[in-house]
């Protein structure tokens, strides 16, 4: 690539700001993931169950 | 083996564990090849000169926008038709990230179009559809964060994303229907591709690590997701057992 061609400047604008929005994507995605972890092994490690004890009664 | 068999959430968790590390690091390689053919191999345009290169990322963007929206409205079919346990959770964990590519190729195409076009927009059909499927993305997000009962908010999701199709195919076939600034189908298209190899050849392996990355990202979203559907039921079940 010649980098000093004429509009090179727009080449790397779209470049870096592809790159900024997609890293930012990705580090929030993996932010999500780490913090549903923790909290999922934080109610696991209190032992909650996943369903309530009783069920709830069908009629109205 | 059936695929329905990883409509289990706990199967696709384990599935989920099995191909995150092949799916992530396979998308970073054909992404970093991809680059350097697009960057260094690639010559410049007769005509366009070193802006060509932006099309590495544009197009591949704009195709995943257009892709990721057709996943959301097959899985809304699906859940509608067969129920699916994950098929909800699939298109609300795609959404933000077909919003990311269909932001990404906007404004690609616009910093592109300035030096090309003269102009940084214009509201011709091409442009124009691209944004409304911004929208729609935007606007089926918005079902998911307004409503709090995930039953109510995945039945009004699943008609967004099945309305919202009917833009697809639009976009798609803007410039044969309409005159638009830009230019015509130049890859799919009766007659074969009219891009030169040199230039077709990293636009398909970027347009292949872009789609990998998104199903790496749509894996780990979607186990996020599964999760996030258990400490709920966890949360309910503690706040009624005290």
């Amino acid at each position: 690539m010649d980098l000093t061609a004429p509009h090179d400047g727009f080449v790397f604008a779209a470049y870096g700001l592809s790159f900024v929005v997609l890293a930012v994507t990705i580090a929030l995605n993996a932010r999500r993931a780490q913090v549903t972890a923790r909290r999922l092994a934080e109610l696991e490690g209190r032992h909650v169950p996943r369903r309530r004890a009783t069920p709830r009664s069908v009629s109205a | 083996m059936k695929i329905e068999k990883y409509a289990n959430p706990t199967r696709f968790l384990a599935l989920q564990e099995k191909m995150q590390p092949w799916l992530t690091g396979s998308a970073a390689f054909i992404i970093a090849i991809g680059l350097y053919l697009g960057l260094v191999v690639a010559p410049p345009d007769y005509q366009q000169g070193e802006t060509v290169r932006i099309m590495f990322i544009h197009v591949p963007s704009a195709w995943n926008a257009m892709m990721v929206y057709t996943l959301m409205a097959v899985s809304s079919i699906i859940a509608i038709v067969f129920r699916h346990p994950l098929a909800d959770m699939a298109a609300k964990a795609a959404a933000p990230f077909g919003a990311v590519f269909a932001f990404l190729a906007l404004a690609t195409g616009s910093l592109w179009g300035k030096p090309m076009w003269g102009t940084w927009w214009v509201w011709d059909a091409r442009l124009t559809s691209t944004f409304v499927l911004f929208l729609l993305y935007l606007g089926y997000i918005a079902v998911w964060q307004a409503i709090e009962e995930p039953r109510r908010a995945a039945a009004i999701a699943r008609i967004v994303a099945i309305v919202g199709f009917i833009n697809v195919p639009i976009i798609k076939f803007s410039v044969d229907w309409w005159n638009s600034l830009h230019q015509g189908e130049s890859i799919f298209r009766a007659g074969g591709p009219s891009i030169y190899p040199t230039i077709l050849w990293p636009l398909l392996v970027m347009g292949l690590g872009y789609t990998l990355m998104f199903f790496a990202l749509e894996f780990s979203a979607l186990r996020s997701e599964v999760l996030a559907r258990r400490i709920r039921q966890m949360e309910i079940a503690e706040a009624q057992g005290s």
